[in-house]
């Protein structure tokens, strides 16, 4: 089944003559196991496009369904459901509580579940030791590097059974190991049968994609295969 | 100097573009700055300058002369001065009118009561400014009066109207019934109290006083010619009497002075966090600006020039409005509060320097912890953008124990030597330690959030985090509270001792007198009919003749073997501090009330457990006394009654009797109960009443009670006493402080858990992100600000009581070695007090917060 599906999706912000159209009439789909790279310039609509499949944000018009649901019909009670039990997150920074340490972060979704202290602990030691960062458990985000935070968000948008990961320029802080660590992760992810969308600016981490659309002015305008090298991009638009 | 100019400038500037924190401050520091205002402006309005003063004691007079002569023994009633004893005693030239006042008894809208009565005629020019006319005119003629505003409700009556005088027995000499037409409403020598002006023949042989007008001041010698002749002197120049400054032990200076500087104390400690936030918002541009060659000491200068715009802003803005605020409302201060009518409009200009630059130091000593704490900071993490944990720094820890551990010891010092400025000195200093102490305490506290919930696990380690600015909303919920649990424990210990109020009949219980069995009955007919569902007994004690009384003793093995009659020496002080029998040597002896009837006993003692009810009933039934003091009853069960039998020769014999007897405590009531058969063993055979009581089972109000006096009077009968009971913690400036002790906790709280909301947006966005529902924002809120409240009010307790007990131990240790000792001060817990600050006001802050915050989550987030 597909994970994620936006069906003509539009999103204005604002009425009148300040009205600015930050998605018009996006189609997507994104089936389980495939990492799907959202590339564009600023104000393209990425971010926007990641909040409405997120269910952060609604449509102005269209549709979006994960894993056949449509959102439109779910509370604001019922998308926090689904983000605390299908839908993974990962912005570029401030993606950790500092009041919390690791492991109480990557926890975090799991207590809001409902889940005991105990068991969401267990849990979470486990996603932080598929991340690496067993020992960090314990520690506050302001003790640990830039890169382990951003290790530590992985791992709290992969714990439990999330079946859809989006990722908002996870790499962009970070220098060039330490992020292929983290698209690494990511992708690792993907291939165990989640779906991811990954927003990027470097063409290079959209090589970890097996497709890549590309957003101007809020319209898909291009989309390309898996790009096994950085230079493939060059030749999708002759007009980029 | 430069640097100061550049940093007012980036204050300025920086205070219109954080439009809404900057006026969050100047609202907390304009308050303070309003009240000092209009209490100045208030305090100026209502000292009256000379001339005012003049006009209102002694008219367009200069002296008050007042008959004070010896009565002549050999008549009941004393000797009168006249007219002309007064005028040849002053200097030629003099004029003088009659004057005179008291309390009258009249008819009131809801049945009898005093109000103050002046006679004089009020159209005489040496008395004409004494009265100032605001409806009607003054009385011209015997039948006729003026009011005073407030006495025309409290008598209902109206311009045109009339009042009248209960009659009384004339024997008494008292106004016969008389009905006076109202003529006009007056206020008389600026007071709003209930007056009534009658023309000065009205006041028969009340009073003689006459107001002078002579022709130049008195001198000394005229004034002790005057005094030899009988007459008390007052006249302009002379000081009214001040009333002494000391309230309870404490100058009222003293007092003021600390409630003036805790004052600024919260206003510095609530604003602090706002400071704080704003600082931290722009780390960024003070980093930018150390790194473009500005020195710590500059960027302390732009922090602190927050606080001076601000208080400046302040200043200004709570100067005027506090002046507007006095000038406005005026009239009503006067009716309600000073209850005189105040002198004319103006203000304090030297207070109002001072409270300008208190206003400023308020808002500069609020930005003092955020600057030195930004101009410590890491340039490059700053630049960066991390932000790091503040650490707090050890050495305020240790200055803030060193500063609790003083004041503990200074209050207690300052207690044992009865001085209260030491104890105000450590009660100040232990509050500023514990201010210091409290970033630590946060910290340490934070520790117990791994056994919270979620949501109160973030809100806990986020106030640790944010201690700059949440340790200074916490310290000033704890100084509020501190200091409103420690007076008030401190009122009530004091209460305590003041009223080992020994009482003969049961609290609200309303009793007429009289030795005419007649009226008795007509009495007890009146109360019943007046008081339906109270209990009407008639007020008996044992008769044995002329020469004799039957009291309770306290038994010869339960007396104190020191006496206090003759002197007391160092052994005998010795020997009573060791003897417990000596601990209370007041009170060896009770009266005895009787009861008709065994039922009568549960009632006449004001009883209301009906465990305790029966007990005494059966008691009284079954020939067993019944006594309110414990000590009085043996181990045996007896208590030991005495019989004085006086000869005509000068000797006395008593007879001791023992009487099967329990102990059941009521109240303060301090009596032994028995029936009329129990006095037989004893060869009393008589009972006497002398009145009777009504227990209606509470402190009826005074409509109720002037009711019963006028049904009383109107039938001939003498007017009733209620028994008040003990004074009970009534006291206004405990309620003032309770109240507005609650009233800070909520505003530091709101204030924290704004800020907190403002400054964990990014906080918000990831909550939302990971699936928090929308009711998470609002219970984050709700526990940030019951951390806030909740720290800040179990804090405030500990040290209130702390304070409160050590001042309290170190004044009963002043007496430890005395005796007789006085009765010590108790440590009472003030549970009504803890009961508001511990759950009360948590809660509500807690309420509010959530309240007030919106349901959902930010869904954007923020822009790259």
């Amino acid at each position: 089944m597909t994970v994620l599906q936006l069906k003509a999706v539009h999103r204005t912000h604002g009425t009148g003559a300040t009205a600015v159209k930050a998605l018009a009439g996006v189609d997507l789909i994104v089936n389980p196991g495939e990492l799907v790279a959202v590339m564009g310039p600023s104000g393209s609509g990425k971010s926007t496009l990641l909040n409405i499949a997120g269910g952060l944000d609604r449509p102005s018009t269209g549709d979006v369904l994960v894993e056949g649901r449509s959102l439109l019909s779910l509370s604001k009670r019922d998308l926090a459901a689904l983000r605390r039990r299908s839908i993974g997150y990962v912005f570029q920074d401030l993606n950790l509580l500092r009041s919390l340490t690791a492991v109480e972060n990557v926890a975090l979704p799991l207590e809001l579940d409902g889940s005991s202290v105990r068991k969401a602990r267990k849990v979470a030691l486990q996603a932080l030791t598929e991340v690496g960062l067993p020992e960090l458990a314990d520690r506050f985000p302001d003790d640990m590097s830039g890169g382990q935070q951003q290790r530590v968000a992985i791992a709290r948008a992969l714990v439990g059974e999330r079946r859809l990961v989006l990722a908002d320029e996870p790499t962009g802080a970070l220098d060039s190991q330490t992020g292929e660590s983290v698209l690494r992760l990511l992708r690792a992810r993907v291939d165990a049968g989640a779906a991811g969308v990954l927003v990027t600016h470097e063409a290079r981490h959209a090589g970890w994609a097996d497709r890549v659309i590309f957003l101007r002015d809020g319209v898909i305008v291009d989309t390309a295969g898996p790009l096994t090298q950085a230079e493939d991009l060059l030749t999708v638009d002759g007009a980029r | 100097m430069r640097s100061w100019l550049v940093a007012l400038r980036i204050a300025r500037r920086e205070a219109l573009r954080a439009k809404g924190r900057t006026l969050l401050i100047v609202a907390m520091i304009t308050m303070p700055v309003l009240v000092l205002t209009f209490a100045a402006a208030v305090y100026k309005m209502n000292s009256l300058t000379t001339a005012e003063s003049q006009a209102r004691r002694f008219g367009a007079g200069n002296a008050l002369v007042t008959w004070q002569g010896q009565p002549d023994p050999n008549s009941k009633t004393p000797t009168r001065a006249t007219a002309d004893q007064v005028a040849r005693a002053l200097p030629a030239g003099s004029t003088m009118a009659p004057f005179g006042s008291t309390t009258v008894t009249m008819r009131t809208a809801t049945g009898i009561g005093d109000i103050d009565g002046f006679f004089f005629n009020a159209s005489d020019p040496i008395l004409t400014p004494m009265v100032k006319v605001a409806s009607g005119r003054v009385p011209q003629s015997d039948a006729e009066v003026a009011v005073s505003k407030s006495a025309l409700s409290r008598l209902g009556t109206k311009v045109g109207g009339s009042i009248t005088m209960p009659k009384f027995d004339s024997n008494t000499g008292m106004f016969p019934a008389h009905t006076y037409t109202v003529v006009g409403v007056v206020q008389i020598s600026g007071k709003l109290t209930d007056q009534v002006l009658f023309s000065f023949s009205q006041a028969g042989d009340l009073y003689q006083q006459w107001v002078a007008k002579t022709p130049r001041p008195l001198t000394k010698a005229e004034v002790a010619g005057l005094n030899t002749a009988g007459f008390q002197v007052a006249q302009v120049g002379d000081q009214p009497a001040v009333l002494s400054d000391t309230a309870r032990g404490f100058t009222l200076f003293g007092i003021g002075t600390v409630v003036a500087g805790l004052g600024i104390l919260e206003v510095v400690l609530l604003a602090g966090p706002a400071f704080a936030v704003g600082a931290r918002r722009r780390q960024r541009d003070l980093a930018l600006t150390a790194a473009n060659g500005a020195s710590p000491a500059t960027v302390r200068k732009i922090v602190l020039g927050d606080g001076v715009v601000s208080g400046t802003l302040a200043a200004v803005v709570g100067i005027s409005g506090g002046i507007i605020a006095a000038f406005t409302t005026r009239g009503l201060v006067a009716e309600y509060v000073t209850h005189e009518a105040p002198g004319g409009y103006r203000v304090y200009p030297l207070a109002l320097v001072i409270i300008a630059l208190v206003a400023i130091l308020t808002g500069v000593l609020g930005a003092t912890v955020p600057a030195f704490t930004v101009a410590r900071q890491d340039v490059v993490a700053a630049l960066a953008g991390r932000r790091g944990v503040t650490r707090s720094r050890k050495v305020w820890l240790v200055l803030g124990i060193i500063g609790v551990a003083l004041g503990a010891v200074l209050a207690a010092a300052g207690a044992y030597r009865t001085s209260s400025n030491v104890v105000l000195a450590g009660l100040v200093t232990g509050e500023l330690g514990l201010v210091l102490c409290t970033p630590t305490i946060v910290g340490a506290i934070a520790q117990l959030g791994r056994f919270l919930p979620v949501t109160a696990r973030i809100a806990l380690r986020d106030t640790a985090r944010r201690r700059s600015a949440a340790a200074p909303a916490i310290s000033a919920v704890m100084a509020a509270v501190a200091g409103s649990v420690a007076l008030t424990v401190y009122l009530g210990a004091n209460d305590s001792r003041d009223n080992v109020y020994q009482q003969s009949y049961p609290t609200g219980s309303i009793s007429v007198f009289s030795d005419n069995p007649q009226d008795q009955d007509r009495a007890a007919a009146l109360l019943r009919q007046q008081l339906p569902t109270a209990t009407v007994l008639p007020i008996m004690y044992p008769d044995c003749g002329e020469s004799c009384y039957v009291q309770l003793e306290l038994p010869a093995n339960l007396r104190c073997p020191v006496s206090t009659d003759g002197p007391v020496t160092p052994d005998d002080v010795k020997r009573a501090l060791a003897d417990r029998r000596c601990d209370d040597v007041y009170g060896d002896h009770l009266s005895i009330l009787l009861v008709q009837k065994a039922s009568d006993g549960a009632d006449a003692l004001g009883l209301t457990d009906p465990a305790q009810r029966q007990r005494v009933n059966d008691a009284l039934a079954g020939g067993t006394s019944v006594a309110t003091v414990a000590r009085f009853v043996d181990a045996s069960g007896h208590v030991s009654v005495s019989k004085m039998t006086f000869s005509d020769a000068g000797g006395q014999q008593a007879t001791q009797f023992q009487v099967p007897a329990i102990s059941v405590p009521a109240g303060n009531l301090q009596t032994l109960l028995m029936t009329p058969a129990e006095m037989a063993p004893m060869g009393v055979t008589k009972a006497v009443a002398n009145g009777v009581l009504a227990v209606p089972g509470t402190i009826l109000p005074q409509s109720k009670r002037d009711a019963i006096d006028a049904a009383l009077v109107d039938a001939g009968l003498n007017r009733m006493s209620l028994e008040f009971g003990p004074a009970t913690d009534k006291h206004p400036i405990a309620i003032i402080l309770a109240v507005a002790a609650a009233l800070i906790a909520l505003g530091a709280a709101a204030i924290s858990t704004g800020l907190a909301a403002a400054d964990g947006r990014s906080d918000l966005t990831t909550l939302a992100a990971v699936g928090a529902s929308p009711r998470v924002r609002r219970q984050l809120s709700l526990s940030q600000s019951g951390v806030i409240a909740l720290l800040g009010s179990a804090l405030g307790v500990a040290a209130g009581l702390g304070a409160a007990t050590a001042v309290l131990t170190g004044l009963n240790q002043v007496f430890a070695g005395q005796w007789p000792t006085p009765p010590k001060y108790p440590i009472t817990m003030p549970w009504l007090n803890l009961l508001i600050s511990l759950i009360v006001v948590p809660v509500i802050a807690m309420l509010g917060a959530g309240l007030l915050t919106r349901s959902r989550l930010p869904s954007e987030r923020r822009a790259d």
